[in-house]
């Protein structure tokens, strides 16, 4: 990740809250942050698909994708894996949102041939990278990790509070270091 | 005429005959688990294709055909596995032109 993109991360996301005119702890949900972007979003099941091929993607092989986005009509739509569970949606669409506000450019190729080969565009690990931890802080602000350790919040608690999932949490109080600040505070 | 996609796997398979798939994988530049599961016919990601692609020397369009749109393709952006089952890719497939639908329909109505 390029230098001082993680500090520029913590920026963006009390920005976006400052936009919505949410406090920098409050929890921020991704649908209304779409709906704030002008993305629409969209669950697999509401698709109208055939049964088959919603049983396809949501309860034979639901572990193999999280989510895509389309592009079309000048407009965006995220479609997320109805089947996975709300905080898991939850960060497939942040991380989603993310290139998006960070306008990363995907390769691109054209995707269908009469033999049904399906080709993607797909971001850089670089990109992947910066969307994994943009979301992140979006999902989870420093200072709002900060606040409700102090408070005593476990990982679970906090995963409620902001509406995000367990691992997503436990990854975020990780990784900014909090867990490790506050162990030194109780010395 | 394009390529059947099933070619793919077939090509790994005669190309690295005689090579294990680990040296194989390596001379592509992708794991040994994602050479096996194209070798036995599994959809691609779009970095792991062009890679095997360069390594067969084949012409990447010679797979990807040629039946387009008139109007401009849509970028699709995936999160997904690094290889999916032909099955989920094609329910994937019908599920984009779904998704395109629906956002024209979103277009047409305007904001």
């Amino acid at each position: 990740m390029r230098r001082g993109f993680k500090a520029d991360a913590e920026r963006r996301a009390a920005q976006v809250r400052i936009e919505l005119g949410l406090e920098g702890h409050a929890p921020l949900c991704p649908w209304k942050f779409a709906g704030h972007l002008k993305i629409e979003v969209y669950e697999i099941a509401g698709l109208g698909l055939d049964p088959s091929d919603l049983e396809q993607l949501t309860k034979t092989d639901p572990n193999s994708w999280s989510g895509f986005t389309v592009e079309e009509a000048g407009l965006k739509g995220i479609v997320l894996n109805s089947s996975h569970s709300q905080g898991r949606r939850a960060s497939t669409l942040m991380h989603e949102l993310s290139h998006h506000v960070l306008r990363h450019v995907p390769a691109r190729v054209d995707i269908f041939t009469e033999t049904g080969m399906l080709i993607l565009s797909d971001f850089s690990q670089e990109q992947e990278d910066e969307a994994n931890w943009l979301s992140g802080c979006l999902l989870a602000p420093r200072i709002a990790l900060t606040r409700l350790r102090s408070q005593g919040k476990t990982v679970t608690e906090i995963a409620g509070l902001l509406g995000i999932s367990d691992e997503m949490s436990r990854w975020r109080v990780r990784m900014t270091g909090i867990e490790s600040q506050f162990k030194y505070a109780r010395r | 005429m394009a390529l059947p996609i099933e070619e793919l796997g077939k090509k790994v398979a005669a190309r690295r005959s005689g090579t294990g798939i680990r040296a194989a994988a390596a001379e592509v530049g992708v794991s040994p688990a994602t050479l096996s599961r194209v070798e036995n016919g599994q959809m691609p990601d779009l970095e792991t294709f062009s890679k095997i692609c360069t390594w067969l020397k084949i012409d990447p369009g010679e797979f990807l055909g040629t039946r387009r749109e008139e109007h401009r393709p849509p970028v699709v952006i995936f999160r997904k596995d690094q290889a999916v089952s032909p099955k989920t890719a094609m329910s994937l497939a019908k599920a984009i032109i779904a998704t395109q639908e629906a956002l024209r329909a979103k277009a047409q109505l305007g904001p």
